[in-house]
């Protein structure tokens, strides 16, 4: 049993804790809900001895505790699969896996073959198929994600602390996670269960403790007392209550035309052996998602559109008139936008302030402020998306990197909505958003199409994308093979059409 | 305070109200004063000015003759030929790259301007712009090299150094350029004085004024600092970052054209081993100023200080009468001790500034 007692955090300035209590038994999934930005992630990051608290006390089993780091934490059965990433993209997979504990012969030289032996089970647990020496950095964010798991299942832990192991996962892939978490449940482990997915959530935990502004909300219930509508009142307190719909596009005024009329056009396009040929138009006004399991080719499409790959065959005509672009500056120029999944890597610039991350785009390769940068206007921008997105940050001053991970995701989301692009493109746009933020992020999706944009989506979140789609073209193995609207769209069919590329039976 | 204490009750709310005021004032002034002196700790070059200070002041006192006015005046204007071109390798270290060819560059451009203005050749202001033009077109090479041949700078520019110096023998055929026009303006006006401070050094002052904004201010400088914090997500934002890297090379190589026409014009004379070991003194006045090599940010007033302090160590060890053999492992442990107090006083004032945040 791990008791977290009286859990407080200060940040310089910012309360991220106030006197939590947690705890966790052994043979128990905890979930631990809040809104982005409550402190779940810098609860379990005490928990785990990452940071260290203001005040309050930790006990293990009986005894009281202070891990050192994550390292010491480990020694002692307590691990960590952090929101954020912690890997080395320029090392092995098998290498990331067994950092810092490989095992050794002859007490030097690393032991590859255990440490193969040993890796194997533990990724085919996890349903991570790929070769062991490949590059971390070479994995696709999702495979990442099973890397990091499949790291702290490795150490057999007592007590396992997941913070959105799922965030990047697809549905196949969070069904066999939370398959693993049962197991693990049911061989006496406690694991904390950090996550936005209250569908997941309510499928696997037994208790609940729900964070609010850093306080405990909700205390350590039983599952089977709460429902979703309730937990969700919990977690964004007397803010707005969800009216449980997502929220659909407001009706275009009649004869308004938008500004940008012309639609996005690929002919026959085709990459290499891994895509198309494609034919894909796509108008202003409309919300496009293309589905696909990995490998597809709906991501492909995407990297083409945004000039980071060049197609082998065919056109793409921009909204704006303009070619397909040859690099993601021209692309940017000619009116597109790209929203990453991957935030850390390709979203932010974690050290600088947040209105510099949200001004870059349209300061730097769009010129879009002049050439002498006024700060005052940036942080007006800032605040902007601030109360539109409902960003909690102490001051758009504050680098991105001390927001939380749901926080940041926003950030990523302004810095591009600031660059008013004809045509955008969105990659998983709400990873890791709590539900609250994620019906404003989709209002705004619905706005942007409103405003005669087009606007194409890839989502690892199946609901999500059939929420916010108009039509959605379905893509298996390297072709379009069809696309479902209305009331063929809905979570069930994507992932049928999507596995079987077979359409014929939604 | 202790006197209203002992007026009658019935004063005592009028008392009460001057003397509140009288105090807040009193507090309002101790806080301008506190937060005047947190300004001024959490300028980032405050560690490493005061670390010049101390060094300053540590050769005056084992030797006043080093602040004798043509001492220090000599000092700065050695400082001013590296602060020069650090200006612009603060740009290049902050988007995590490094020119190893500026010592070359600088060669070049000096022996240049002195072969065309030599014998009555190129009228010697022209002659400067061609050289200092030059300089840019070498810095331009440099990042074409690197963007053509998929290379990081800091090997292309590993090359370089040694082609462009090799150019400063080829040139100058490894002798001394004689019959240079040294009662031209250009040598009378550049390499003198002006109120009191080398030319060089009024130079250096408007560069910093000027490079400052560009770095802090502008959309060029926004897009450096973006590149050195996160590279992937500078490309994905659309950021041309070979364009960008081009232009900070050809600002570098500008600079270092511009150091070499001063020097030449103060040392009115060309020797073919000018700038020697050039290229690790910028770096180390851009690094000791406080711009780290990580990229992301930069400093470009710390440069300058940065210029300072291994010029004062270089000058003051003569002071010091270090044996010549010596010196260098001298320099390099003063550098490292100058270094390493910098570090230590950062720490101890973010511990302080966060005490009272
Ligand atoms: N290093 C830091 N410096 C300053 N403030 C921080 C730092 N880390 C976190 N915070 C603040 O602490 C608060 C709680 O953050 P935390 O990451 O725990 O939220 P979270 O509940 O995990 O949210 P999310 O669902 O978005 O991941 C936030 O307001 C955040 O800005
Ligand atoms: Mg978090």
């Amino acid at each position: 049993m791990y008791v977290a007692s009286g859990i407080t955090k200060h940040y310089q300035g910012v309360h991220a804790l106030n006197g939590v209590d947690l705890t966790v038994r052994a043979g128990e999934v905890h979930a631990l809900l809040g809104a982005n930005g409550a402190g779940k992630s810098t609860l379990v990051k005490i928990l785990v001895g990452a940071e260290q608290p203001t005040s309050g006390s930790l006990t293990l089993d009986g005894r009281p505790v202070r891990f050192a780091d994550v390292g010491d934490a480990a020694e002692k059965g307590v691990a960590i699969v952090s929101q954020e990433l912690n890997l080395f993209p320029d090392l092995s997979v098998l290498h990331n896996l067994f950092l810092t504990r490989e095992p050794l012969r002859s007490g030097v030289l690393v032991d590859q073959a255990e440490m193969r032996r040993r890796a194997r089970p533990v990724l085919e647990a996890v349903g991570l198929d790929v070769p062991v020496d490949r590059l971390v950095g070479q994995l696709r964010l999702s495979e990442r994600q099973l890397v990091e798991i499949a790291r702290a299942l490795l150490g057999e832990p007592k007590l396992l602390l997941l913070d959105e192991p799922t965030s990047a996962l697809r549905a196949a892939e969070t069904a066999r996670l939370l398959g693993v978490v049962r197991t693990l449940r049911d061989q006496g482990v406690g694991i904390v269960y950090v996550s936005h997915m209250l569908e997941d959530v309510f499928a696997v935990a037994d208790n609940v403790t729900i964070l609010r502004d850093g306080c405990v909300a909700v205390a350590g219930e039983p599952c089977t007392s709460m429902t979703i509508r309730g937990v969700v009142g919990h977690m964004l307190g007397a803010a707005k209550p969800l009216d449980g719909e997502s929220a659909k596009r407001p009706e275009r005024p009649e004869g308004e035309q938008p500004p940008h009329s012309a639609p996005l056009r690929l002919e026959g396009v085709a990459v290499a052996d891994e895509v198309g040929p494609i034919d894909l138009t796509a108008h202003p006004g409309e919300v496009v998602g293309l589905a696909g399991l990995e490998g597809s080719g709906a991501h492909t499409v995407f990297e083409v559109i945004f000039g980071r790959r060049r197609a082998d065959a065919g056109t793409i005509t921009l909204p704006t008139g303009r070619p397909g672009p040859s690099s993601e500056t021209q692309a940017v120029r000619s009116g597109v936008a790209f929203i990453p999944g991957d935030r850390r890597r390709l979203g932010l610039m974690l050290e600088k302030p947040i209105f510099e991350n949200i001004a870059i785009v349209r300061g730097g390769p769009l010129r879009g402020m002049g050439f002498l940068l006024n700060g005052k206007a940036m942080l007006a921008r800032a605040e902007h998306w601030r109360n539109r997105l409902g960003i909690r940050m102490s001051s758009p001053r504050t680098p991105v990197g001390h927001l939380s991970g749901g926080n940041q995701q926003k950030v990523v989301f302004a810095k591009w909505l600031e660059t008013e692009p004809p045509l955008v493109l969105l990659d998983d746009p709400t990873r890791g958003v709590d539900i609250g933020a994620k019906a404003e992020m989709h209002a705004a999706v619905a706005d942007m199409a409103a405003s005669g944009r087009v606007v194409l989506v890839t989502s690892s979140d199946l609901k999500e994308l059939s929420d916010i789609c108009d039509r959605v073209v379905i893509f298996f193995q390297g072709r379009a093979c069809g696309e479902l609207r209305d009331q063929q769209l809905n979570e069930h069919s994507l992932l049928e059409a999507m596995n079987t590329g077979d359409l014929a039976s939604c | 305070m202790s006197d209203h204490d002992l007026k009658p009750p019935a004063q005592t709310a009028t008392s009460r109200v001057g003397s509140d005021s009288a105090s807040a004032s009193s507090t309002v002034r101790g806080r301008a004063i506190r937060s005047a002196a947190r300004r001024l700790l959490s300028v980032n070059e405050f560690g490493i000015s005061a670390v010049l200070v101390v060094l300053v002041l540590a050769i005056g006192l084992y030797d006043p003759v080093f602040l004798e006015p043509n001492v220090l005046l000599t000092t700065l204007r050695q400082a001013a030929f590296v602060a020069i071109v650090a200006y612009g390798m603060v740009f290049l270290l902050a988007m995590t790259e490094f020119d190893l060819s500026v010592g070359g560059t600088y060669a070049v451009c000096f022996i240049v301007c002195a072969v065309m203005m030599a014998n009555d050749g190129v009228n010697p202001w022209l002659a400067a712009l061609i050289s200092i033009v030059l300089g840019a077109g070498l810095g331009a090479l440099n990042g074409v090299l690197a963007s053509l041949l998929r290379i990081p700078v800091i090997i292309v520019t590993l090359g370089t150094l040694s082609a462009y110096r090799g150019v400063v023998t080829v040139i100058s055929d490894n002798a001394s350029v004689r019959g240079l026009p040294v009662d031209h303006a250009f040598f009378t006006g550049l390499g003198d004085q002006w109120l009191g401070m080398p030319v060089a050094a009024w130079f250096v002052v408007v560069l910093g004024i000027v490079l400052t904004i560009v770095f802090t201010k502008t959309r060029f400088g926004a897009m450096v600092r973006a590149i050195g914090s996160n590279r992937d997500a500078a490309a994905f934002s659309g950021i041309p970052i070979g364009r960008i890297r081009l232009y900070a090379l050809m600002v570098v190589g500008a600079l270092a054209g511009l150091a070499g026409v001063l020097n030449l014009a103060y040392f009115q004379g060309a020797d073919p081993t000018v700038g020697a070991g050039f290229e690790l003194q910028v770096i180390a006045a851009a690094i000791i100023g406080g711009t780290a090599v990580t990229g992301g940010s930069g400093t470009v007033p710390g440069a300058l200080i940065g210029a300072l302090v291994v010029s004062v160590i270089n000058g003051g060890l003569v002071f010091f009468r270090v044996p010549t053999t010596w010196t260098n492992v001298v320099t390099g442990a003063v550098i490292l001790i100058a270094v390493g107090m910098d570090a230590l006083i950062r720490r101890r004032r973010d511990a302080a500034l966060r005490l009272t945040a």
